[in-house]
């Protein structure tokens, strides 16, 4: 009897081992780093958290896009989780004094993936998942932000560059979503700067000039995507830091 | 550790101006410079004119505000840190604006004014 028990549970111990992360009510926790080269299933679970946001998505088709995940980490998963550090780069790349993602799953990185993943199934702090669109290029676009722990009134977006009192009271009908309307504040100023600016010129040439000498800007586009730090606060305490990405270079071209 | 001073002192900052009997002069402007203090949404590097322009939205005046800080003549606090997420100090309007490389030459881009130092800037560095 006892050895009968004993041997259905070494596969169970084994399996407990073997496994490099794990899962509990779909909420997954990283036990290892990960790298270019490297499979299992804790690579596939990676791959769904870049895909719940169409800036980091592995793939758009195939093997790696949204709902055909693989275990396999290749290049194109080393993209997405380089973009994917890069937009988070307050909670990963700076702590550990790096300006630009590197495609290397360590330590930072799967302490704030597990902390995001742990938030969402403590019924803690809002956590963030993914914003849309992923890139604001129109004055007065609604923005989606997904993710959890949102209460159903008196939720706060904080975003860089804006009043404080700008984006309140947003109510959330599912506990998973907020939505706002979202003008930044600095355009109309920029604008008015530009326009005097481009007197006798090209103004689409001073846009041009002004998008590239962006410090903020996001390394790797022909546009000018710049990255406002923003966190959403309720009465379950404040999110993670979270990025809303704007094209500085649309949004000033709009007349 | 530096990061914990540096809030602190911008947070005492914040809390004793009210109450301090310079708040008459300082809502006047002291050498000629107003207060200001909220969060910044980014910067812009002035190519032409060697500084840098910071778009601020202010909390004091609740509007975006483009200052100019100039190496040398903005006085920063602690770690002289102009990094930062949020701005606390005083700046002088109407001086100074930031120049960037266009084409065949520079263009300038208008400021609200330029970071000063009196008292000066500090950043939370955050």
């Amino acid at each position: 009897m006892f050895m009968a028990r004993t041997l259905t549970l070494i596969p169970l111990f084994v399996l407990t081992v073997a496994l490099p992360l794990s899962i509990s009510a779909a909420i997954v926790n990283f036990e290892r780093n990960l790298r270019l080269g490297d499979s299992g299933p804790d690579v596939k679970a990676l791959q769904v958290i870049l895909n719940a946001n169409p800036l980091t998505h592995v793939a758009s088709s195939g093997p790696g896009s949204p709902g055909d995940e693989s275990t396999y980490f290749g290049f194109l998963t080393k993209q997405a989780l380089i973009r994917y550090q890069e937009l988070h780069s307050q909670d990963i790349l700076i702590p550990a004094g790096l300006a630009s993602g590197t495609g290397y799953f360590g330590l930072l990185s799967r302490a704030f993936v597990n902390s995001l993943e742990s938030s969402k199934s403590s019924g803690g702090s809002p956590v963030v998942l993914a914003v849309e669109p992923a890139v604001i290029e129109r004055d007065g676009e609604e923005v989606i932000i997904r993710g959890g722990n949102f209460d159903s009134d008196n939720n706060t977006v904080f975003i860089a560059g804006e009043s404080t009192d700008a984006f309140t009271n947003l109510s959330s009908l599912d506990g998973k979503t907020l939505r706002f309307v979202y003008t930044p504040s600095f355009i109309a100023v920029v604008r008015e700067q530009l326009f005097k600016a481009s007197v006798g010129r090209d103004y689409q040439t001073v846009v041009q000039a002004f998008g590239s000498n962006i410090q903020e800007r996001l390394p790797g586009h022909d546009e000018a995507l710049v990255a406002l730090a923003a966190i959403v606060e309720n009465s379950n305490g404040k999110s993670q830091t979270f990025n809303l990405i704007i094209n500085l270079s649309a949004l000033l071209l709009v007349q | 550790m530096n990061k914990i001073i540096l809030v602190i002192l911008l947070c005492t900052l914040a809390l004793t101006l009210p109450l301090s009997p310079t708040k008459r002069a300082f809502s006047t402007g002291v050498g000629g410079e107003l207060p200001f203090g909220g969060v910044q949404g980014f910067t812009l590097i002035c190519t032409c004119s060697a500084n840098t322009l910071h778009y601020i939205f202010d909390y004091r005046v609740k509007s975006v505000l483009p200052l100019v800080y100039q190496p040398g003549v903005s006085k920063l606090y602690a770690k002289w840190n102009i990094w930062g997420r949020y701005f606390l100090g005083s700046y002088r309007p109407g001086v100074r604006s930031c120049l960037i490389f266009v084409g065949e030459g520079c263009i300038t881009i208008q400021s609200a004014g330029m970071m000063g130092s009196f008292p000066g800037t500090g950043t939370s560095g955050l």
